[in-house]
């Protein structure tokens, strides 16, 4: 690799990846990211046996590669779908682009070195979803070192084309609307549309898979390869290489694989130098609208309200005008319901099986699971929003003004805590009118479930604002790195889902009547948010004075 | 008023950044806090504004100490900090409004000092537009504007004028001027020594961490045996390194 090019790519990586110094905050990390990974294993044994049986099967009818076509397709598209996230914010907002567009470096080092970039994040993607499924092949087909040469070469190039395809898209984009003079209406337009888009696919490939899912059996001798593969062409060659790696063919190949990779390349770095450094110039401007506020509308809008209206209102601003704050802490409210409406959509059967459901367990015996189970979703949807888990981070290098502002950490807390509780308060109500309206479930039903899940709203916001408090990642300079790459959140789920775990599960065993079950979680919960409302009040107060940037 | 006694704050337990301060700023002046970058500075006026906690001494405002009762002190003072890069997501008369309601500023007055400092700073165009669509001098002309909207008799400004263009400068000298002269105390930080010289009563000088100087300019001139000498050459003298 040239010199500067290498050079460029270890400075911007640094520049992306923040590690602490300090060896203590070291080991914290290093410790929360084995207790992530621990707890990611029980889900990879049970992808690697689905993998491993799913072989045997299609190895019954010949028609074992299509494991290799499909999982090169499926990869190919997940690459291509985190690519369109990845590739905007390193080209676009990565916000260093205009500090190197001085330096005496050529065009061609740049768009290189950010292409690099996004081919290492886009490694790990590949890691979860390719990786298993290549080492499942090679370990049930028996496949030699030769193999697994073609599989390290295919695994490398993988991230190619999808990534060249995103960029490509990003690029016109940015280049021929004025989308990148609004930067912030520009990331947040093109992640609702990226979300859509990525439902829309999960909803389709559904119902193609179950469509043909019949037809599988009469062929094969991997015929299949080439129909699977069409979703993305190139990967095909892939594929062929891996399951021919005994001959010449799988040679070639895999050769042309590379090839086809390589070419990609060489476009993107063509089309690059055309389109990217027209548009991303003036990036980093946004606009204005110049307008004068008449004094009739500053009256009307100056009106004075109370410290803790005034801070929730900020928050609340602050949340959805920043793009990686909107995506992760307020469309993730309305994407739930969505997600449980797709598969009563999609297959119009499911819907009269789903009312049947609903229908027995409106019935006295069952219903308390009914609440219990709500009383988890809630506490669970409540908590993925990671509004309270993130509220002191948010802050950033920026948390000394909330030390001196006359404004008690008292008051701070609960106002941080009141923003988690009103987002959450609409993502149940969401999911409430989904009930309503789409599994005629009755109001009142519904109505009693809110006005008792709202404890559980409450206590996951203060578990959040909590755990925050204890460690908040105040070090980013990158909004998504407050909401995204914040184990603060993680941790603040795993608690809540836990608890809505053992709610649930308590209630099977003790096989408690309904209204049983709705004092029993009021006290319960009751108790627990009193308890920590009151460590908040008394010890969160304390520690959130202490915070240092 | 301003008092400082005894104040020191350590990092790392070494180093020293602030060692053994005692400062007192009157009512009715303007005072300046010079010292090379490094020196100290932003530490001591994050002490005063209760962002940092002193590992010894007092700070009070008004004779109100920071430590002890840090809601009432905060609402005597007004903080302009040295980045202005904050609330960049509100606009401008959000972020006016949001300052004015946690410092309990009624409908009526809130109005008129908006109406009054957007006039005044040329920014009444802009009130609408989010503050990320300002230049570094307008996001510092609308810091300032928050600090003031609820007239906090002590004014504490870390580098003030940095970015400010020559108008938005001038008017808020003219400003610390004028609410100096009715009694109040203005506290600002700076190493642009032309305009310690021009507006300042009294100044003190910071040096890795240490007061080396505290009082009034010709009384610097006079301690120095520097008569005729700029206050750029003893200021260089003085924080040169031993």
């Amino acid at each position: 690799m040239n010199k500067k090019l290498f050079l460029l790519t270890i400075v911007l990586m640094k520049n992306g990846f923040s590690f602490p110094k300090e060896r203590s905050k070291k080991i914290k990390k290093i410790l929360l990211f084995a207790v992530l990974a621990l707890s990611i294993l029980p889900m990879a044994y049970g992808i690697i046996t689905f993998l491993m049986s799913t072989y045997d099967g299609l190895a019954t009818v010949g028609e074992e590669g299509v494991l290799l076509s499909l999982g090169i397709a499926v990869s190919a598209f997940a690459i291509f779908f985190f690519g369109l996230f990845y590739t905007m914010n390193t080209f676009y907002f990565s916000d260093d682009i205009e500090n190197l567009l001085p330096l005496p470096i050529k065009s061609s080092h740049i768009l290189g070195a950010k292409f690099i970039i996004v081919t290492i994040f886009e490694y790990l993607t590949a890691c979860l979803i390719f990786l298993p499924i290549l080492i499942v092949y090679g370990v049930k087909s028996g496949g030699g070192l030769l193999y697994y040469f073609y599989a390290l070469l295919i695994f490398l190039t993988l991230p190619v084309i999808p990534i060249v395809l995103d960029s490509v898209i990003v690029m016109i984009i940015m280049r021929f609307t004025n989308l990148a003079k609004n930067k912030d209406a520009f990331r947040t337009f093109s992640a609702v549309i990226a979300i859509t888009f990525g439902v829309g696919v999960s909803t389709i490939s559904q119902r193609v898979i179950l469509n043909q899912g019949a037809g599988l059996t009469q062929l094969g001798n991997n015929s299949l390869v080439g129909i699977t593969s069409n979703i993305f062409p190139a990967s095909k060659l892939g594929a062929l290489g891996l399951i021919n790696h005994g001959s010449l063919d799988g040679l070639i190949y895999t050769g042309l694989f590379i090839i086809v990779s390589l070419l990609g390349f060489y476009l993107f770095l063509l089309l690059g130098n055309l389109l990217y450094f027209k548009g991303v110039t003036g990036v980093t401007v946004s606009s204005s609208s110049k307008k004068q506020i008449s004094s009739e509308e500053l009256g009307r809008k100056s009106i004075r309200s109370s410290v803790i209206k005034s801070y929730v209102l900020k928050e609340l601003r602050i949340l959805f005008r920043t793009p990686a704050f909107f995506i992760n802490c307020i469309l993730m409210n309305f994407i739930w319901p969505v997600f449980l409406l797709i598969p009563i959509l999609t297959q119009p059967d499911s819907m009269s099986g789903i009312k049947g459901l609903i229908g027995v367990m409106q019935k006295d015996g069952i219903s308390g699971l009914v609440f219990a189970g709500f009383f988890g979703v809630v506490l669970f949807v409540s908590s993925i929003n990671g509004i309270a888990a993130t509220s002191i981070s948010r802050e950033g290098e920026n948390v000394f003004v909330n030390k001196y502002i006359p404004v008690s950490y008292e008051t701070q807390i609960m106002a941080k805590v009141l923003a988690g509780v009103i987002m959450g308060t609409v993502g149940m109500l969401t999911i409430g009118l989904v009930a309503v309206f789409l599994l005629k479930v009755s109001v009142s039903l519904i109505a009693l479930l809110c006005v008792t899940s709202l404890l559980a709203i409450l206590f996951s916001n203060f578990v959040g604002v909590s755990i925050d408090l204890f460690n908040p990642k105040l070090h980013w300079d990158n909004e998504q790195k407050a909401v995204k790459q914040n184990l603060n959140l993680l941790l603040s789920m795993a608690i809540c889902v836990a608890f809505g775990g053992l709610t649930f599960y308590a209630v099977i065993k003790l096989n408690l009547n309904p209204s049983q079950v709705v004092v029993g979680l009021v006290v319960l919960y009751g108790l627990l948010d009193s308890l920590l409302y009151l460590f908040l009040m008394k010890k969160g107060s304390k520690i959130f004075g202490k915070i240092e940037y | 008023m301003i008092e400082l006694s005894k104040v020191t704050k350590s990092f790392k337990s070494t180093v020293k950044a602030v060692d053994n301060i005692d400062l007192k700023v009157n009512n009715g002046e303007i005072f300046g806090f010079l010292g090379p970058n490094g020196a100290g500075k932003t530490t001591t006026i994050k002490m005063i504004t209760g962002i940092l906690d002193p590992d010894n001494g007092s700070i009070l405002i008004d004779g109100l100490d920071i430590a002890k009762d840090p809601l009432k002190a905060k609402q005597l003072f007004g903080f302009v900090p040295d980045s202005p890069n904050i609330f960049l997501r509100l606009k401008g008369f959000e972020y006016l409004n949001f300052m004015a309601d946690i410092y309990d500023v009624p409908s009526k007055e809130r109005k008129e000092r908006i109406e009054m400092l957007g006039n005044r700073f040329e920014m009444t165009k802009t009130l609408g537009d989010q503050i990320q669509s300002y230049s570094h001098g307008m996001r510092q002309k609308i810091i300032i504007m928050g600090v003031l909207i609820h007239n906090p008799s002590v004014w504490i400004l870390d580098e003030p004028m940095t970015g400010l263009d020559p108008r938005a400068a001038f008017t808020l000298k003219e400003m610390m001027r004028e609410h100096a002269n009715k009694g109040n105390t203005v506290f600002f930080s700076t190493h642009v020594l032309e305009v310690a010289e021009k507006i300042c009563d009294r100044v003190a000088v910071i040096n890795q961490g240490k007061l080396l100087f505290c009082g009034k300019l010709d009384e610097i001139r006079a301690h120095f045996k520097a008569q005729g000498e700029s206050l750029e050459k003893i200021f260089l003298d003085m924080t040169e390194h031993e």
